[in-house]
């Protein structure tokens, strides 16, 4: 007989991800209608990833994904792809090269090819997405506006994620986990900004960066606040993760032990994205053995209700 | 050889065991079987002697052989199975133990000698992929006077171990004759004598 984790629970955090996918597609142009807004700011690359593993439960995710291959992948940093990529299931890499497939030949985006595949994947329904600034710019979109504006790669990210910490301090070291790049890249990048007076650092050490709230508002003409940064492309690699694992049965075993085993790995490995977005969820070593079952849950749980609450 | 059966859980099976039978169900996950021989506390609690709390689990000698999956023949522990490390690392972390709670150390004690006959009085057991041999009563003693004797005296959790064995007159004279065969010194003499003294004292007065 083998033991399997509740089957709702995988459907719950599967539902959340895919809401909380449309509401952040939604803020990049997306024409599908969802009542809520974006709260936090699109990690575009983890949107793509997170969408690439959930197309099969949501078919209209792909519709999109192929839409924003042609028109939206120059906004795309194809280094930090590659570099969350490696942090998903293999499933997703795969999916990955069809989506850079038809950056390439419908889009036209040659930097893609290093990642193309020999297949585009699925033939999609529609390929209507509208631009991101097309009715105004949505605060969630601010790292493609940046993007747009001053060039894909760490200088947009760098700014994006310091505008999010709203006038505080952030190390390098902060700003890499953030934003999937090494810590050396980000000082050297960050350190050149700051020469530029794009933004500030402290002069001694340790070297901390801010960006100018009111500077920058009105370089952008914000009239809202910018939107608080979440850990997208942690969490989302915790759901990818799971979502595969129960895709191809490895949610079940033959004892409740080796299954709490399997699941405390899980939770192991995508501890970061509990810990960065403070995802309600027990201490692990507070449950031993197979007592970690149902404490898997309500970690389940948790992000599930994270991804609703704050997409 | 005694029984080979697979050993069911209970709900009030003490948390060693517990740890136990995890290891067992990762190496059947594998496919493997390992056979081990253990003594200490944990064979204590295994074999029903004592209900101490333990996280140790000491294992003096491996599955040398086996016939229609029975373990026919032990041999020094050392080195441990790739399988068994993993699994014995893998429940440490799931159950909050120490990285050696399952440790072969005690595996020197080949370097002298194990009791006479200790092979033919294992009692085993059946955890998933892990084979388990139980040192028999009479071997328990034999180990723990020796120990008590070698380590804090009776102030050790060895001594305290021996008493929970109640050995009798008769065993401890056998267990005394094999443990001056392990050491000949004449310091090792006269602390198992005062062992042997504390032990007839603790064991005649009420506990």
């Amino acid at each position: 007989m083998s033991i399997g984790i509740k089957k709702n629970l995988v459907r719950t955090v599967t539902e959340s991800a895919i809401e909380s996918a449309w509401v952040q597609w939604r803020s990049l142009g997306s024409l599908i209608t969802t009542p809520k807004r974006a709260r936090s700011m699109v990690d575009p690359e983890a949107l793509v990833l997170a969408s690439l593993t959930l197309r099969d439960h949501e078919r209209r995710l792909w519709d999109v994904l192929a839409s924003w291959a042609v028109t939206g992948s120059k906004l795309l940093s194809v280094q930090r792809m590659k570099n969350l990529a490696s942090k998903y299931p293999g499933r997703t890499s795969d999916r990955l090269a069809e989506f850079a497939r038809i950056a390439l030949m419908e889009g036209g985006d040659h930097r893609w090819q290093k990642l193309a595949g020999a297949e585009s994947g699925p033939r999609p329904r529609t390929q209507e997405l509208s631009s991101p600034g097309a009715k105004g710019w949505d605060p969630a979109a601010l790292v493609v506006r940046l993007r747009l504006g001053i060039g894909v790669g760490l200088q947009a990210d760098i700014v994006a994620f310091l505008l999010s910490q709203r006038g505080a301090w952030a190390s390098s070291r902060v700003i890499a986990e953030a934003t999937g790049y090494s810590v050396y890249a980000i000082r050297r990048t960050a350190d050149k900004m700051a020469e530029a007076r794009f933004v500030e650092s402290t002069a001694n050490k340790p070297l901390e960066y801010r960006a100018d709230r009111s500077t920058w508002r009105t370089v952008l003409g914000l009239e809202e606040d910018v939107l608080p940064w979440r850990y997208w492309f942690q969490a989302y690699a915790f759901v990818a993760d799971l979502v595969v694992l129960s895709e191809d049965g490895q949610l079940e075993a033959s004892t409740k032990y080796l299954l709490s085993s399997r699941l405390r790995d899980l939770a192991e490995k995508h501890e970061d994205a509990l810990r960065l977005n403070r995802v309600l969820s027990p201490e692990p070593r507070q449950s031993t053995g197979e007592g970690y079952l149902a404490a898997f849950e309500q970690v389940a749980e948790g992000l599930a209700s994270w991804m609703s609450e704050g997409a | 050889m005694k029984q080979l059966g697979d050993r069911q859980p209970h709900k009030n099976d003490p948390a060693v065991l517990n740890a136990i039978r995890a290891v067992g169900e990762l190496l059947a996950a594998e496919g493997e079987t390992v056979g081990i021989v253990v003594v200490g506390g944990a064979a204590m609690i295994l074999g029903g002697l004592v209900t101490r709390l333990t996280e140790d689990v000491d294992i003096i000698a491996a599955a040398r052989s086996w016939r229609k999956g029975v373990p026919s023949g032990i041999a020094p522990p050392n080195p441990l199975p790739e399988s068994l490390l993993r699994a014995v690392l893998r429940v440490a972390r799931d159950f909050n133990l120490p990285e050696n709670w399952m440790n072969s150390e005690v595996g020197a004690q080949w370097d002298t000698g194990l009791p006479p006959g200790f092979e033919k009085r294992i009692r085993w057991l059946r955890f998933g992929g892990l084979a388990l041999g139980i040192a028999d009563r009479k071997d328990l003693i034999f180990l723990k006077l020796y120990a008590a004797v070698d380590s804090e005296g009776p102030q050790s959790v060895h001594y305290q171990d021996l008493l929970g064995l109640r050995p009798s007159k008769k065993e401890l004279i056998a267990a005394a004759a094999w443990a001056k065969s392990q050491d000949t010194s004449a310091e090792f003499a006269q602390v198992l004598e005062k062992v042997l003294d504390y032990v007839h004292r603790d064991q005649e007065e009420p506990r």
